[in-house]
């Protein structure tokens, strides 16, 4: 579902992000680039279309975002950091103003509720305003989003930035979740740790190019930090 | 929002452009800013126009006091000689309305007229109003371009560093949605609220002038309204400039410290500093001597001219006198050789007003040098250009200076023509060797009051201050598209920055 070729990245500046990078996702899958500089947007913008890589080739279910921004829009749900969420408007009207500007009807309430239920966000939260929400709340409010969007595709944008280890660990069950339904997911993100306990392959970038191909079947279990506590999000 | 209309239909374009649009006015009325930064803009904006009320009410009493110096001064007898000024040829000007909004030229132009045979002489600016506080000429349209200017382009800085702080529009532009859309509806919604803003001004100002009757105005509310509702054009014109140019600079400078400050730098450039730069520029790029040293001039000119003409006339007289003669046979020579004194008198009368009128004329030429350079660079700066706008529209602009101008000028050729240059009576100077005489020489009946040209107060044509006042909306507008453009393409390539 996203496949990079050769791709090469680098900011103005001449700073590499990504250098020759090969990579595919399928649907269902988790893949994680793993590296100091992965978490800066520039990436997220480049497989949303905001800007062209400086080599390579870039689809996303067939549609290249240089070209074709709005197809991959359309597919892709992006989590990104700060959420984007609007600080005065409750999480409800968050929800429904972002499906709205997606083109779609409003949804119900009774959808609305459902989906922040099944991200495990506490019911006296729905009518709270962003502003009143955690990091790790916000991200749970964006996995919202993506399930009500049903887009084939997640990108998370350095989804563990502010975030505890155990709501790390609490978004790495929400995101494999979502995997399960059959959505590609691509991480950037510079916690190798959360890489480990999410994903099921990913790259270590050194400057930005890949120095490490892993596969989760390979390395040792997560650590026990990363389990998700008793409780966690009642 | 809260509708339950189901799920999976597509809505328009339009609509989610309606959505972005009610959601940002929505939250920009949630904001106490919003309202405390109106409110204050209100206060100020009543208060200026019923200061400015009041500095007209006083105006308007200066202008009662010097009808009232004339009707005594023509209630004295005799004929008018046409010799020197006179005080019940005096014309003065009413102060306009319109300066309780937009000071303009109205105080810095004469109170009054005089005519004298060497030309107009210009009487002092009124003097300055006494509610004017430290010489600040505080109006509705200082207000609009200076705190208004501010609170906008800071409303407009605000606006990117929130979205850029949430993440909303990078949010909102991941999703499959125009980003012209986006942009589009974001400026509208803004121009709604600074549209908002300059409501509740004017209905602020409005009440400011409803003050009038207390102090001796009695103005209708719907003239009062006809002179306040124009103005909304170029105040939102100018304010939606300033919101747009502080967008541009929140999306140019990435710190909200370094972009607050930029933007009070180009609005001391362009609020402050080039609308009268521009006025100081063309003075003194173009200088012009003070009206004073005119008259002066011109005064000294025509009176050489006529007293030699007084002294051509006494040789004339002489060459037609056989030798000595008493002052009765001189005066029968004076009836005889009537038509040749005339002919010599029109010729040398005409003679001084070419003169004079050469002065004045190279006076004028600098003047409207200096007035056309300033209009010119007026264009420079959409600040100026809302100020010219705000005082063509109050009917204290430039035109107000031209159309009195206009008509004083046409009232003295009128006066040079019937009065001064046909001068009933002359006096004719025979020379030292002729015995050096004094006579009188009545070319013709000296004409009443009544019968001397009577001035025409000039009409203000409405239409026409609204074409010149819609050149400056025209300019004001083609600033905005401009910035808009730049907004624009700082939107694109700026706002999701790819050095991030």
């Amino acid at each position: 579902m996203i496949a990079l070729d050769g791709v090469t990245i680098l900011t103005p500046a001449g700073t590499p992000i990504l250098v020759a990078a090969h990579l595919h996702v399928d649907a269902g899958e988790v893949y994680a680039l793993v590296g100091d500089r992965t978490p800066v947007p520039i990436l997220v913008d480049t497989l949303l279309g905001f800007s062209k890589p400086q080599a390579g080739s870039i689809a996303v279910s067939g549609h290249s975002p240089a070209t074709h921004p709005t197809e991959v829009r359309r597919l892709v749900t992006a989590i990104r950091t700060p959420s984007g969420l609007e600080p005065r408007l409750t999480v409800r009207a968050n929800i429904r103003l972002l499906m709205c500007l997606d083109g779609r009807m409003a949804p119900r309430n009774d959808a609305i509720d459902a989906a922040l239920r099944e991200s495990d966000l506490p019911d006296r939260r729905f009518d709270r305003p962003a502003a009143e929400l955690t990091p790790f709340e916000e991200r749970i409010v964006s996995l919202a989003v993506a399930r009500l969007r049903a887009t084939p595709i997640l990108l998370c944008e350095n989804p563990t930035a502010g975030l505890a280890e155990r709501d790390a660990a609490g978004l790495a069950i929400l995101v494999r979740e979502l995997a399960a339904t059959g959505r590609a997911v691509l991480i950037t993100t510079d916690d190798a740790q959360f890489a480990r306990a999410v994903a099921d392959r990913g790259a270590v970038l050194e400057h930005g190019t890949p120095v490490l191909d892993w596969m989760r079947s390979e390395l040792p279990p997560v650590p026990a930090v990363y389990l998700p506590g008793p409780g966690h999000g009642q | 929002m809260d509708s339950d209309r189901g799920e999976g239909q597509e809505n328009k374009p339009r609509s989610r452009w309606l959505l972005v649009v009610r959601h940002d006015v929505g939250l920009a009325f949630r904001r106490p800013s919003l309202h405390g930064c109106v409110a204050f803009l209100a206060i100020l904006a009543g208060l200026s126009s019923s200061l400015g009320l009041r500095d007209v009410a006083a105006a308007h009493q200066d202008y009662t006091r010097l009808l009232q110096q004339q009707v005594e001064a023509q209630l004295e007898p005799g004929s008018v000689m046409g010799w020197s000024t006179d005080a019940r040829l005096r014309v003065a000007r009413p102060p306009e309305l319109g300066a309780a909004l937009a000071k303009g030229i109205d105080a810095s132009l004469p109170s009054y007229w005089d005519f004298s045979p060497s030309g107009v002489r210009w009487g002092p600016a009124r003097p300055s109003a006494r509610h004017l506080q430290a010489g600040i000429p505080l109006d509705f349209g200082l207000l609009v371009l200076t705190i208004g200017g501010l609170l906008a382009g800071m409303y407009g800085v605000d606006i990117v560093a929130s979205a850029r702080a949430t993440g909303t529009l990078r949010a909102w532009l991941s999703l499959p949605v125009p980003r012209a859309l986006v942009l589009s509806a974001k400026l509208t919604a803004a121009a709604l609220v600074v549209a908002y803003a300059v409501l509740v001004a004017q209905l602020a100002a409005l009440a400011g002038l409803l003050t009038g009757k207390p102090v001796g105005l009695d103005v209708s509310v719907a003239e009062m309204l006809s002179l306040v509702a124009p103005m909304a054009v170029p105040a939102l014109l100018f304010l939606c400039f300033m919101m747009i140019l502080g967008m541009s600079v929140g999306l140019l400078v990435p710190s909200d410290g370094g972009a607050h400050l930029s933007q009070i730098a180009l609005w001391i450039l362009t609020a402050l500093l080039i609308p009268y730069l521009t006025s100081t520029a063309a003075r003194i790029i173009v200088p012009v001597p003070a009206r004073g040293s005119l008259e002066h001039a011109a005064s000294e000119a025509f009176a050489t001219r006529i007293h030699d003409a007084e002294y051509d006339l006494g040789a004339l007289l002489a060459s037609r006198v056989d030798g000595a003669a008493d002052s009765r046979a001189l005066a029968t020579a004076v009836e005889r050789h009537r038509a040749a004194l005339d002919d010599e008198w029109t010729e040398a009368a005409g003679q001084a007003r070419l003169e004079v009128e050469r002065i004045e004329q190279a006076w004028w030429t600098e003047r409207r040098r200096q007035t056309a350079l300033a209009r010119s660079l007026s264009w420079l700066s959409p600040g100026a250009m809302l100020l010219r706008g705000f005082e063509t529209l109050a009917g204290t602009g430039p035109p107000l200076a031209e159309t009195w101008d206009r008509a004083v000028e046409g009232y003295q050729r009128r006066l040079n023509r019937d009065l001064f240059d046909e001068r009933p009576r002359v006096t004719i100077r025979l020379p030292a060797q002729a015995g050096g005489y004094w006579l009188r020489f009545d070319r013709r009946r000296a004409p009443k009051l009544h019968e001397v040209p009577q001035f025409q107060v000039p009409r203000h044509d409405r239409g026409q201050r609204s074409g010149t006042a819609a050149q400056h909306m025209a300019g004001l507008a083609v600033y905005l598209m401009v910035i808009v453009g730049v907004a624009s393409r700082l939107f694109a390539t700026r706002f999701i920055r790819p050095t991030d």
